[in-house]
């Protein structure tokens, strides 16, 4: 008979939950769906059947929807369908590839930041500060102007936009990762900066770039349509969400849907992205609380 | 027992909803506090004690589950069916509460003075002026010296000691008829502890105020209660006058914990003397005796067969099947 | 004492740095655009000699190192140059459209903080409540429409099918308060409910936290009701976030909201920056972007001081 029974069996009222797979839910379904959409969108842009995009049919300017114009035409006649898929590909290309830009600089700097104490630290610092006090539109705008407003262009200054953020919480991970225990010990056992850099820290830290990077693809949808609705990003006849919904402005009062479906699809896309980061971010931050 | 118990608590029972089923924190207890007596409730963690003190003031969170049985009756009104109303009139008023960790009890961003007086300006009246030289009076009561440069300071700006006085002049600024103390010392040095036991005790023979007082350290209660309330997995398993528990254990948990303590005249170096494994968590109701896996009097019976609380024949309440004699 | 003197001398000194790098990096930006200005201002048929004589005038054939310290110099005194194609100087430039800017921030923000406050606190009081669902969501919603898109919207419904507010001309505040604010209405709305989500769920995040604190429970215990705990006991600890990212929209603010400003026809100083860039005029961007980027830092700096007044325990120096 040992007494040492640690934990005592009493009698439970209710079974305990056996662990199930979990369906993904609407949170998470609604929004892939709507991003699957959009990227089939930008995918098939050439192949559907409507007119080009710049293609101008001023008989049918402003008309509603029809078969020959399925979401109607714009203010001067241009099919509305076709430039929503043309104006994707803008739309999701910065929105890709400014983050990522981003993110490798930024996470880079923030690193060294973190690890590299002294005049380094203190410069890059100082740096990101000032790109913080700098307003940031205004940057995108001087830079395009200066280096013409094409899409790479756009997305290059979107991108360096974003930077000091990312360093930021690359630096702010990082600091409380350097503190933990698993650190110390690949330090003891010789490990070099550099491979602590990545293969100890970089890691753990990666789910909260991911979900911020998530964040930020939405932020960048809105600051290209921002250029493009203020004349200053892609140059039409380009189709882009944003100088739609500028272009449509004039035929607010008498053809209001010219300037709010590209509006719509906006939403929506910035809707989906910032659901998607959120489920992402709970379900990290759902495991961390178990760890620590 | 001079008069009608001031606080009577009846067949409480107190459960919490989890993944795992229900969680029983405290089951079917009952007891009663008088006017001018401490009664001590001693536990290990886990054994219900925090959960039946606040219930009292019916601080717990809102997912906690009160049995339809349960009753607390205060001089004759019945707590738990008290509008929120008359309940915030007795709060802090007539029954007031000191808790365990000095540090979290006061808010960081308020002054010492605005936490001390607002209270008062609620239950009693005062006007700004009045409360702020009684909060003075009081603050000099508890021992804290300059109080009025206290009054303007900070939490983070006093000591832990100092706080928890702060936090017992705040309990006591509107007079109440029964103080709660929830394990008033554990966050506190050994040093402060007997100082801020001492001026509970002192508070209360003035007062004439009832006085709970929560602790999982039989030497605290030992030496600062007339009775005693022992708890073990939200039951209460024993229930005496504090000199006759000390004189006389008759439980074998109650023993087992006075042997747990060291005493000066035991052996140096010798191994203490602990009770193997731990307490458990209850989910809906348990089988046997609840102690029964850690008990080293354990019978049979004891496994399959819950004990019910009995008054033996000196009228000292037990829940055990083999309770022992003589002295520990 | 000597710990807060210390700390603010730091403090300026990253100011005065950040400041400098902003100023260098917006010289030496718009130096890389292309064209020459004098060439801009004359035209296509212009003469050489007249453009190294306009050249001369502008300082245009000195060094750049030169240049940029002459207009630092100028710009600490206050002289940040004459804009060339209004003759404008930029001081008063900025000085007019300033009030513009201004008002807008200051509308919206107390507009913002109307919506955020009493919603953000309730939602945080019950967290996960069917109320707090519905707020959150809307709250999530709302923050996924563009701010221009918002602007728009409201347009639609506002100006164009309600008609209870004029849908653009901007009436200055001396001239007639009341069209001044009936002008106003809608872009401080549209910007109030861009800001609105985001201050709200800050909010409510750190209610939430807060009213998980002992000292709430403390507090229950001494008879106080849930708002008066609320309102004294969990709002101030709990509005650190959403101060600072007040402070940092303030702080973007001070310099105009570009798209707000261009949607609604509004005279402010994120107009004329972009109105500048257009015309490539040069000094007025320099000007406008150095007086922007400086009124950020201040600000940050003023909400630093704000943190210490929320929280007594960063006065102290803990």
């Amino acid at each position: 008979m040992a007494v040492s029974d640690l934990n005592v069996t009493v009698a439970v009222a209710r079974p305990k939950r056996t662990a199930r797979f979990k369906r993904p839910t609407l949170r998470v379904a609604l929004p892939a769906i709507w991003i699957a959409f959009v990227l089939l969108l930008v995918a098939t842009a050439d192949h559907l059947p409507v007119p080009p995009p710049a293609q101008m049919d001023f008989d049918a300017a402003e008309a509603g929807p029809s078969v020959a114009h399925p979401l109607g035409a714009d203010v001067d006649g241009r099919d509305i369908l076709s430039r929503l898929a043309h104006g994707a590909r803008a739309s999701i290309t910065v929105s890709v590839a400014a983050p990522m830009i981003g993110l490798l600089v930024g996470t880079f700097f923030g690193l060294v930041a973190s690890f590299y104490a002294g005049v380094t630290r203190t410069a890059i610092l100082g740096v990101l500060d000032a790109m913080l006090a700098f307003p940031s539109l205004i940057f995108a705008l001087t830079l395009t102007t200066v280096l013409g407003p094409t899409l790479i262009n756009v997305t290059i200054a979107l991108g360096i936009m974003s930077i000091p953020a990312f360093a930021r919480i690359a630096r702010a991970n990082a600091i409380v990762l350097l503190n933990r225990e698993f650190v110390l010990a690949a330090r003891t056992a010789g490990a070099s900066d550099l491979y602590i850099m990545f293969r100890e820290i970089l890691p753990n830290m990666a789910m909260s770039l991911i979900t911020y990077a998530l964040t930020v693809m939405s932020i960048m949808i809105v600051a290209e349509g921002s250029l493009s609705f203020l004349g200053v990003g892609i140059p039409p006849p380009a189709p882009s969400w944003g100088g739609m919904i500028a272009e449509g402005r004039e035929a607010l009062e008498r053809a209001p849907q010219i300037c709010l479906i590209p509006a719509f699809a906006m939403f929506l896309t910035v809707l989906s992205l910032n659901l998607l980061g959120d489920a992402i971010r709970q379900r990290s931050e759902a495991k961390d609380g178990a760890l620590s | 027992m001079s008069g009608p118990p001031l606080l009577s608590v009846n067949r409480l029972g107190v459960r919490f909803p989890t993944p795992n089923g229900e969680l029983s924190a405290v089951e079917d207890v009952s007891l009663e506090v008088f006017a001018g007596r401490t009664t001590a409730i001693v536990g290990e963690s886990g054994s219900g004690k925090s959960v039946l003190s606040r219930a009292i003031l019916r601080l717990l969170p809102r997912k906690a589950i009160i049995s339809s049985e349960s009753s607390i009756a205060f001089d004759g009104q019945e707590l738990l069916r008290m509008s929120p109303r008359d309940l915030q009139k007795v709060r802090g008023r007539r029954i007031a509460m000191v808790f365990q960790d000095p540090m979290t009890s006061l808010n960081p961003v308020r002054t010492i003075g605005a936490q001390l007086v607002e209270g008062m300006v609620l239950h009693l009246g005062l006007d700004g002026a009045s409360a702020s030289r009684r909060a003075l009076d009081l603050l000099t009561r508890v021992g804290i010296s300059s109080p009025d440069k206290r009054l303007k300071q900070f939490p983070h700006q006093l000591s832990g000691g100092m706080r928890q006085r702060v936090v017992i002049a705040m309990a006591i600024a509107c007079e109440p008829e029964l103080l709660i103390a929830d394990e008033p010392t554990t966050a506190l040095d050994v040093t402060v502890q007997a100082e801020i036991l001492d001026l509970l005790r002192q508070l209360q023979q003035e007062r004439r105020m009832a006085m709970i007082l929560i602790t999982h350290d039989l030497g605290v209660a030992a030496g600062h209660s007339d009775d005693i309330v022992v708890m073990y997995a939200g039951q209460i398993v024993e229930k005496q006058s504090t000199l006759k528990l000390f004189r006389e254990p008759r439980m074998p948990y109650t023993r087992a914990l006075l042997g747990a303590i060291p005493g000066l005249r035991d052996v140096p170096h010798m191994r203490l003397k602990t009770i193997p494994g731990r307490p458990p968590t209850v989910y809906g109701t348990g089988r046997g005796c609840r102690f029964a896996p850690r008990c080293d009097q354990r019978r049979s019976r004891c496994e399959h067969d819950a004990p019910v609380l009995a008054e033996d024949s000196a009228a000292n309440l037990l829940r055990c099947w083999y309770p022992m004699k003589g002295a520990a | 004492m000597m710990n807060r003197l210390a700390t603010s001398t730091h403090q300026i000194g990253q100011l005065l740095a950040v400041l400098l790098l902003v100023s260098i990096a917006s010289f030496g930006m718009l130096e890389l655009l292309p064209g020459n200005l004098a060439y801009t201002l004359l035209g296509e048929g212009a003469q050489p000699a007249d453009l190294a004589r306009v050249e001369k005038e502008l300082g245009l054939d000195r060094p750049m190192p030169e240049r940029f310290f002459r207009w630092l110099g100028n710009a600490i005194t206050g002289d940040f140059g004459k804009s060339y194609t209004s003759g404008e100087t930029v001081w008063h430039a900025i000085s007019q459209r300033l009030p513009v800017s201004l008002e807008l921030m200051i509308g919206a923000q107390v507009l913002a903080l109307l919506i955020a406050l009493p919603l953000g606190l309730w939602a945080g009081y019950r967290e996960g409540s069917a109320v707090d669902r519905m707020i959150s969501s809307i709250a999530f919603g709302v923050l996924a429409v563009p701010h221009f898109v918002l602007g728009i919207v409201l347009l639609l419904l506002l100006a164009v099918w309600l008609r209870w507010l004029p849908a653009s001309g901007f009436v200055r505040l001396e001239a007639d308060p009341i069209g001044n604010i009936r002008s106003m209405i809608l872009p401080c709305l549209t910007l109030a409910l861009v800001e609105a989500p985001v201050y709200l769920r800050l909010l409510r995040s750190d209610v939430a936290s807060t009213l998980r604190e002992e000292f709430v429970v403390v507090a229950r215990a001494k008879g106080l009701s849930d708002w008066r705990i609320l309102l004294t006991h969990v709002l101030r600890p709990s509005s650190f976030s959403l101060v600072t990212v007040m402070g940092i929209n303030i702080g973007h603010l001070i310099g105009g909201a570009v798209v707000i400003e261009t949607l609604f026809a509004l005279p402010g100083v994120g107009r004329l920056l972009i109105e500048s860039i257009n015309n490539r005029d040069l000094v007025m961007v320099q000007g406008v972007v150095l007086f922007t980027a400086a009124s950020f830092v201040l600000v940050n700096l003023l909400v630093d001081t704000i943190y210490a007044v929320l929280d007594p325990r960063l006065r102290h120096g803990r």
